[in-house]
């Protein structure tokens, strides 16, 4: 990464929604930053409060939430730009991927304008020519009879075409960053790696910057540069995606990563559930919150501030009072992917 | 599709078949005799015995139904006793009245309480969603006999906008028809808006929530464009099947207006006939009535699969 | 609308900030709702207390036809054509309101529920005859059916009492069958039905007082409903029989007389307009506590 700003720049953010019993924490001082054509994957359970830190950036937070920090998008703060302000950016600078394409896609409304709307009102085109791109866009993610298709209902097609158009509508205004939440999620298996496939091909080929958020370590791993993994509203570890992978820091991280079971991962690891859950998003405990279900807890772990970011080595960061030790039995080179470009 | 609508037919004719059973049965429910009733105390057995005969009321009921629906099928929903005239002439002749007075309030309620619902559910209590929704339960509050005379005073008799009362036929000119027949209009439509305006808060309330609005907003479309393009649509279907409901309460609304107004429409006909003890037209104009709801609901029924597309889909398996 | 606005509340430090406030919505509606059950209560304790308000009798004439409101007990709201007090009339019309309102709003209650019970609790055929005489009912424009009674009725307030609760009961037969069918298939009654309790104690003991609440939760908003098609058919002469008084028949009688005297239609609408209004928000919130959303 060079010393030209980064595309975004998300500083200490708190995002909270207030409830009858107070209000809960979904982010809680998380700073995350993306470069110009990087993929960073973002992971975590549900409730982690990654899919809350993408709303945030996108303005799609409910009516009874509140934020702090800052969300520099290109340079403008999406927290304190105005309404309009805020919406001229979402589709030419940033747009979003849907986890589920059923729910997000209009059902009465078609899809050919479910995809010129976006175009007509920030790129200033007629919508016979936005109609005429998006039959180029349509074409290039994948979707077979582009031009019949525009005239058709979302309930008419598969759910695999659906999340195709999904993201052809998210690419409809060339953003500069796609925020992908669970893309994968609602899809069969095999239509799963379609998709992943296709979202890899359409950032390489338009250098676009990616946020992949997934609750599944093993599918961002082969797909992103940089990953990140949330727990509670926190940020527990953070860097390059072949050293959170084969060297995870985090206590975390690693029960995480023992608990997926994925093609990559290595076989000498053995299946672990973590006990416990999620703590109570109202109350989080002081200091570390995995503590409670954490093997290695000590007294140290439940001083506040504890659970602060670490540095580490290249760029590899955690928030781990009792890091697990660097085994560096694994070579960095045998689980990295060979065809993943690096920016 | 085709079994849907086959399935709502077919229980469109028998709501239809017991209903005009229970119309026809009315006259047979009165207590006491209904050709006494009719004819009053003094009235000689022979002439009772005539009119009794001449109603049907001497046969068993089912015959008498059987009877009546046999003349209904060919159009001859009887004669009325007082005038002779043929109750189903008399009712198309009141016919146009009382729909013009019907769809106009439909109109006008649509018109202020679309806009009323969609600026409450954009800001969610705000001060603009207390007063919509507070003028809503105020407007319930305010059934066509209250409002209608109200509306008199200030328009008609103060303002002089209106002529307080008498009808234009559209032939005779759209102007002086509108003239005549918007402040009745008017009256009927307030008690709908308000109904139609808390069905749609609720609907759009609901339709807010769902994830195809935060897809629309994450494109960088106005605020006025997500609610009136993506969020209106699936929340006006319900507002679809509504408006054909309460064709059932305008046409309530109508029988009050034409009275305030003197309007010659069915309402006035049934309201006249019933001081008359015209009991053949009343039953007429009732049986025409129900026929002509219950059509017109399975007509918004079937039509309302056909417009849904979610429906349709649902129809399909 | 889901946009955010930026910088709502303040800026939260982790652990033990209190948080933002929540919007006041609950404090704002309250003083409505006391409002407009303080407005019932001054209307029911009126129509209660009517024989023993020092008020003169509301066929008697008190003071000069077509009196303007003057400061006196009989003439606080003036006088009718013939001279007779208004509030007195208006009293004896909240009476008559009230009777007819409350007593077939119960009627339909007890009928519907008990047929709506049954139909959700047994379904089969039952349920089948009893939703179909319930559609058909529906199928009449309520005025219309009221009409169509009215005809061949005698009028007196028993005969509307019979008609009002015949018009009701079938939304209330709806309301109870859809909660009835809702909670009949909870894990307690199934239960209760494994342990081979019987049909009428399974109704008596379990669904009924859980389906009850939420049906009777639509009291209020029938009550407004019927005081309306009561006003509705007194208006046109065919409700409340003459001479007692009656809200839409004092409106009926007033309209000749509107453009002088106003206050002959104004007095009686406003007596309708916040009877009704205070019931529709009582009811609201009744609803909103008790009543399960159905349609």
């Amino acid at each position: 990464m060079t010393s030209t700003p980064p595309l975004l720049q998300i500083a200490d953010l708190r995002t909270w929604i207030a409830t009858d019993a107070g209000p809960v924490r979904a982010v809680d001082g998380v700073s995350l930053e993306v470069a110009a054509g990087e993929a960073v994957g973002l992971v975590g359970e549900s409730g982690s409060g990654k899919s809350m830190l993408a709303r945030t950036v996108m303005g799609l937070l409910p009516d009874r939430a509140g934020t702090s920090g800052s969300v520099l998008l290109d340079g403008v703060d999406m927290l304190a730009a105005s309404e309009k302000a805020r919406q001229a950016m979402l589709g030419p600078k940033v747009a979003m991927v849907f986890q589920d394409a059923g729910r997000a896609l209009n059902p009465v409304v078609r899809i050919g304008r479910q995809i010129t709307e976006g175009m007509v009102r920030h790129l200033g085109i007629s919508r016979s020519e936005a109609r005429e791109r998006a039959v180029g866009l349509l074409t290039e993610v994948g979707v077979p009879d582009p031009r019949r298709r525009l005239s058709n209902y979302p309930f008419q097609l598969s759910g695999g075409m659906r999340q195709r158009i999904m993201i052809a509508i998210a690419l409809a205004c060339e953003p500069d960053l796609l925020i992908a939440d669970e893309p994968t999620t609602a899809l069969d298996v095999t239509v799963q790696r379609q998709i992943l496939d296709l979202l890899d091909r359409v950032r390489t080929t338009r250098g676009m910057g990616l946020v992949l958020i997934s609750h599944d370590l093993g599918l961002v791993a082969g797909r992103t540069d940089r990953v990140a993994v949330m727990y509670s509203g926190r940020m527990v570890e953070e860097g390059p995606t072949d050293a959170v992978f084969d060297t995870p820091r985090h206590r975390y991280t690693e029960a995480l990563l023992a608990s997926t079971p994925s093609l990559d991962t290595p076989r000498t690891r053995r299946m672990r559930v973590i006990e416990g859950s999620l703590p109570d998003p109202r109350k989080p405990p002081a200091g570390c919150r995995f503590a409670p279900r954490c093997t290695a807890r000590t007294d140290a772990c439940e001083v506040p501030g504890a659970d602060h970011l670490r540095d580490g080595v290249l760029a590899h960061r955690h928030a781990c009072v009792h890091p697990a030790v660097l085994s560096g039995a694994t070579p960095l080179a045998a689980v990295a992917p060979a065809d993943e470009p690096r920016s | 599709m085709l079994v849907f609508t086959a399935k709502r037919v077919v229980r469109a004719l028998l709501v239809i078949l017991f209903a005009t059973f229970l119309v026809v049965a009315l006259l047979s429910i009165a207590p006491g005799s209904l050709a006494v009733t009719l004819l009053g105390e003094e009235a000689t057995p022979d002439a009772v015995a005539d009119l009794e005969a001449r109603l049907g009321l001497d046969e068993p009921l089912w015959a008498q139904y059987v009877g009546w629906l046999g003349d209904a099928v060919t159009g001859d929903f009887g004669t009325s006793l007082r005038t002779r005239q043929d109750v189903l002439d008399a009712v198309l002749e009141r016919l146009p009245v009382t729909l013009e007075l019907a769809l106009l309030a439909l109109v006008i309620a649509l018109l202020v309480s679309v806009p009323m619902a969609l600026a409450a559910a954009s800001r969610p209590n705000s001060l603009i969603d207390r007063v919509s929704t507070f003028l809503a339960s105020v407007g319930l509050a305010l059934p066509a006999f209250v409002v209608a005379p109200v509306l008199v005073y200030f328009l008609s008799l103060k303002a002089g906008l209106f002529p307080v009362s008498g009808w234009e036929r559209i032939g005779d000119g759209l102007g002086d028809n509108l003239h005549h027949a918007l402040l009745p209009a008017i009256g009927v439509a307030i008690p709908e808006i308000a109904a139609f305006q808390r069905l749609l808060r609720t609907d759009l309330d609901s339709t807010l929530h769902e994830d195809f609005i935060s897809a629309a907003q994450a494109r960088g479309l106005s605020r006025h464009y997500v609610l009136w393009r993506h969020a209106l649509r699936p929340s006006s279907f319900s507002l679809i099947t509504l408006a054909g409901i309460s064709f059932g309460r305008l046409i309530g609304g109508t029988v009050i207006v034409e009275a305030v107004f003197s309007l010659p429409g069915l309402g006035s006909l049934i309201a006249g006939s019933i001081s008359a003890r015209d009991v053949i037209t009343v039953q007429g104009a009732v049986a025409f009535i129900v026929i002509a709801y219950v059509v017109l609901n399975t007509l918004v029924d079937i039509g309302y699969g056909f417009l849904d597309p979610r429906v349709r889909r649902e129809a399909v398996r | 609308m889901t946009v955010l606005e930026p910088g709502v509340g303040s800026p939260l430090e982790p652990a033990d900030d209190p948080g933002p406030a929540l919007p006041a919505i609950r404090a704002h509606r309250s003083w409505l709702v006391v409002l407009s059950a303080g407005w019932l209560a001054l209307v029911v304790l009126a129509a209660v207390l009517a024989p023993v308000l020092p008020l003169a009798d509301y066929g008697a004439i008190a003071g000069p036809a077509r009196g303007a409101p003057e400061l006196s007990l009989d003439g606080l709201l003036g006088y009718d054509a013939l001279g007779r007090s208004m509030l007195s009339r208006i009293v004896s019309g909240a009476q008559a309101s009230l009777l007819v309102g409350v007593a077939s709003a119960l009627i339909a209650f007890v009928v519907g529920s008990f047929l709506g019970l049954l139909a959700g609790f047994l379904r089969g055929v039952v349920d089948t005859v009893i939703s179909f005489v319930t559609d058909t009912l529906l199928a009449f424009p309520p005025l219309v059916m009221l009409l169509a009674l009215a005809s061949v009725l005698r009028p007196s307030i028993s005969t509307l009492v019979v008609s009002l609760s015949l018009l009701m009961t079938p939304t209330f037969a709806r309301l109870a069958r859809a909660n009835t069918m809702r909670w009949a298939s909870r894990e307690f009654v199934m239960a209760a039905t494994n342990m081979g309790a019987g049909l009428p104690r399974l109704m008596g003991r379990e669904v009924l007082p859980n389906v009850l609440p939420s049906v009777a939760a639509y009291l209020p908003v029938v009550i407004a409903a019927l005081i309306v098609a009561e006003g509705s058919l007194s208006f046109l002469g065919l409700g409340i029989p003459s001479p007692t008084p009656s809200w839409g028949g004092m409106i009926n009688d007033g309209q000749d007389l509107i453009s002088r005297f106003p206050n002959l239609v104004f007095v009686p609408a406003a007596a309708i307009l916040l009877t009704v209004l205070a019931l529709n928000i009582v009811g609201d919130r009744l609803r909103v506590r008790f009543g399960e959303k159905s349609r």
